[in-house]
């Protein structure tokens, strides 16, 4: 199949603090690949890395054959890269209906945005019910579907999540990631990053284990399920 | 009181349409435009020259031309001009302090001294002297209309009615533009609005140029209503200004409006023979607001923008 997103032997630091020290990692197209590790691994790094919002130190990322290491966040968006960040950063002030609206920024035609808008009133009912509210106002799990809505109204070719399910209750993360799995069934590719690792590989078709700001594990979703490490360190059990 | 009234909008509406252009940058950096003031007088004094021909008078020896643009077009040209000199300030003075991440009183030191320096530029080119735009420039509008005991200068109803148009034209912009939602996704988050795809540089840039072309705006119809007293009237215009966005709301386009409407209002409510106290008034009131609302009359509370 082919591929969607490369990443090279990335690099990258935080003042000083090396946060990913050489990092390889694939997305193709129709995957769902998810990047599991603990907290301060370097999963979040990786992501603000690839779409933009933190420089590369070394290494390089290709999306689409096209190398976009030092391209401008915004540059990536209108190649097809989405992300739909930790803790959301939805527009709090402006309506959902806004929001939406704002995420078709890179796109033209206003009849082909529309018909983007009413697809994601289909596939998020709620957010029709909300549409001139302020975004402000939603609950968590509201606004969880309004950052992956936004994100989706853009038509990327890569969907990456940062902690979709990060403070929400069961149902609501059950139902997002029933909803990833059918967008992922439409042919979407969708780079994932998740604590909840039982979820995340359920989905997944490839994962890879991040530590410390390496991969230390990868392969096949099945594969590291049952991978005695992965297990203990990940999944809880012993 | 009717006249007073009509004053105040008057003066008010030039202050708010200036206003506005602190309150943009405001809302997008969190910081103040300390070149704001001299852009103004920038475009006070080129619509001056544009439209009456005359240039230098400073070091520069005075210089008439024969060519000269009518007012509405002269204005213009200033406007799109100081547009331009803003890009080059958020150029020079902002966007290499953005990418190193400075603190506010960083900005406010290189914005300062960019106003400073176009300024003195001034002063060099144009000297001190009071400059006063010629009637026959201005012959369009009648010099003065009696109107049931009402008395209104030809300029004054030229000056409301291009400034409240303009505030009407931005105010919708903002509200209903896909350009306004932008700028407000910047405003209330750079990285959000850059993972959407609004390319934030720009946005930045695009935002200083239009507040260059209000300042311009401003300076223009302050300079024809009254006159430009030297170089330094934008930094005090300057000054002006930055009490009205405070006394609005900081960040808020429509607070610089409410403020300057306020402040006009005001200060055409102190009685000619204390003109001298204009001034206190307006800052008084500012003190009366500061004390009873903090964040202004249409403020959120702020939260810290580093």
């Amino acid at each position: 199949m082919s591929l969607i997103l490369g990443i090279d032997d990335l690099h990258l630091s935080y003042g000083g603090i090396q946060a990913l020290r050489g990092i390889h990692l694939e997305v193709r197209a129709g995957e769902i690949v998810c990047l599991i590790g603990a907290n301060g691994a370097g999963k979040t790094s990786c992501l603000r890395a690839i779409s933009g919002l933190h420089p590369v130190h070394r290494g390089s990322i290709s999306f689409l054959g096209r190398d976009c290491t030092h391209r401008e966040a915004a540059e990536r968006v209108r190649l097809g890269l989405a992300l739909c960040p930790e803790g959301r950063m939805i527009l709090a002030q402006q309506s959902v209906e806004d929001n939406l609206k704002l995420g078709a920024w890179t796109r033209h035609g206003s009849r082909a945005i529309e018909q983007t808008l009413q697809e994601m009133f289909e596939l998020f009912p709620r957010l029709l019910e909300r549409r001139h509210q302020l975004a402000g106002t939603l609950s968590g799990g509201e606004q969880q579907m309004l950052a992956m809505a936004r994100a989706l109204m853009a038509k990327p070719r890569l969907l990456m999540l940062d902690e979709p399910s990060l403070g929400l209750a069961p149902l609501i993360v059950q139902d997002i990631f029933t909803k990833l799995a059918w967008l992922n069934k439409e042919g979407m590719a969708i780079l994932l990053v998740e604590q909840n690792a039982h979820l995340a590989l359920e989905i997944s078709h490839r994962a890879y284990v991040l530590e410390n700001g390496l991969v230390t594990l990868s392969g096949s979703a099945q594969e590291l399920s049952g991978d005695p490490r992965v297990q203990e360190a990940y999944l809880g059990r012993t | 009181m009717l006249q007073i009234l009509l004053n105040g909008l008057c003066i008010g509406s030039v202050y708010a349409l200036f206003a506005i252009g602190y309150a943009l940058v405001f809302s997008l950096l969190g910081v103040i435009n300390f070149a704001h003031g001299a852009v103004f007088a920038v475009g006070a004094y080129l619509t001056w020259s544009l439209s009456s021909g005359t240039w230098g008078g400073g070091l520069w020896p005075a210089y008439t031309s024969s060519f000269h643009l009518p007012f509405w077009q002269a204005a213009l040209v200033s406007a799109l001009f100081c547009a331009l000199l803003a890009m080059g300030l958020e150029k020079v003075a902002f966007a290499p302090l953005r990418k190193r991440h400075a603190e506010a009183l960083q900005y406010l030191v290189s914005s300062l001294g960019f106003g400073i320096f176009l300024v003195n530029l001034l002063l060099l080119f144009y000297g001190a002297e009071t400059k006063n735009f010629d009637l026959d420039i201005l012959s369009f509008v009648p010099p003065l209309i009696e109107w049931n005991g009402l008395f209104v200068r030809g300029v004054q109803l030229l000056i409301l009615g291009v400034s409240l148009i303009s505030l009407l034209l931005i105010l919708a912009l903002f509200r209903f533009s896909m350009a306004g939602k932008g700028l407000r996704a910047v405003a209330e988050n750079p990285q959000a609005a850059s993972l959407l795809g609004i390319p934030v540089p720009r946005i930045m840039s695009l935002t200083f140029a239009f507040s260059g072309a209000l300042a311009s705006l401003a300076g223009t119809l302050i300079a024809a209503g009254f006159s430009i007293p030297g170089p330094h009237f934008g930094m005090l215009f300057g000054l002006k200004g930055l009490a009205v966005i405070v006394l609005g709301g900081m960040g808020e386009v429509s607070g610089a409006i409410v403020g300057g409407l306020l402040l006009g209002l005001m200060e055409a409510a102190v009685p000619a023979d204390y003109s001298g106290y204009k001034e206190a008034v307006g800052f008084a009131l500012l003190f009366g607001v500061l004390l009873l609302r903090p964040e202004g009359l249409l403020g959120r509370p702020q939260k810290e923008k580093f």
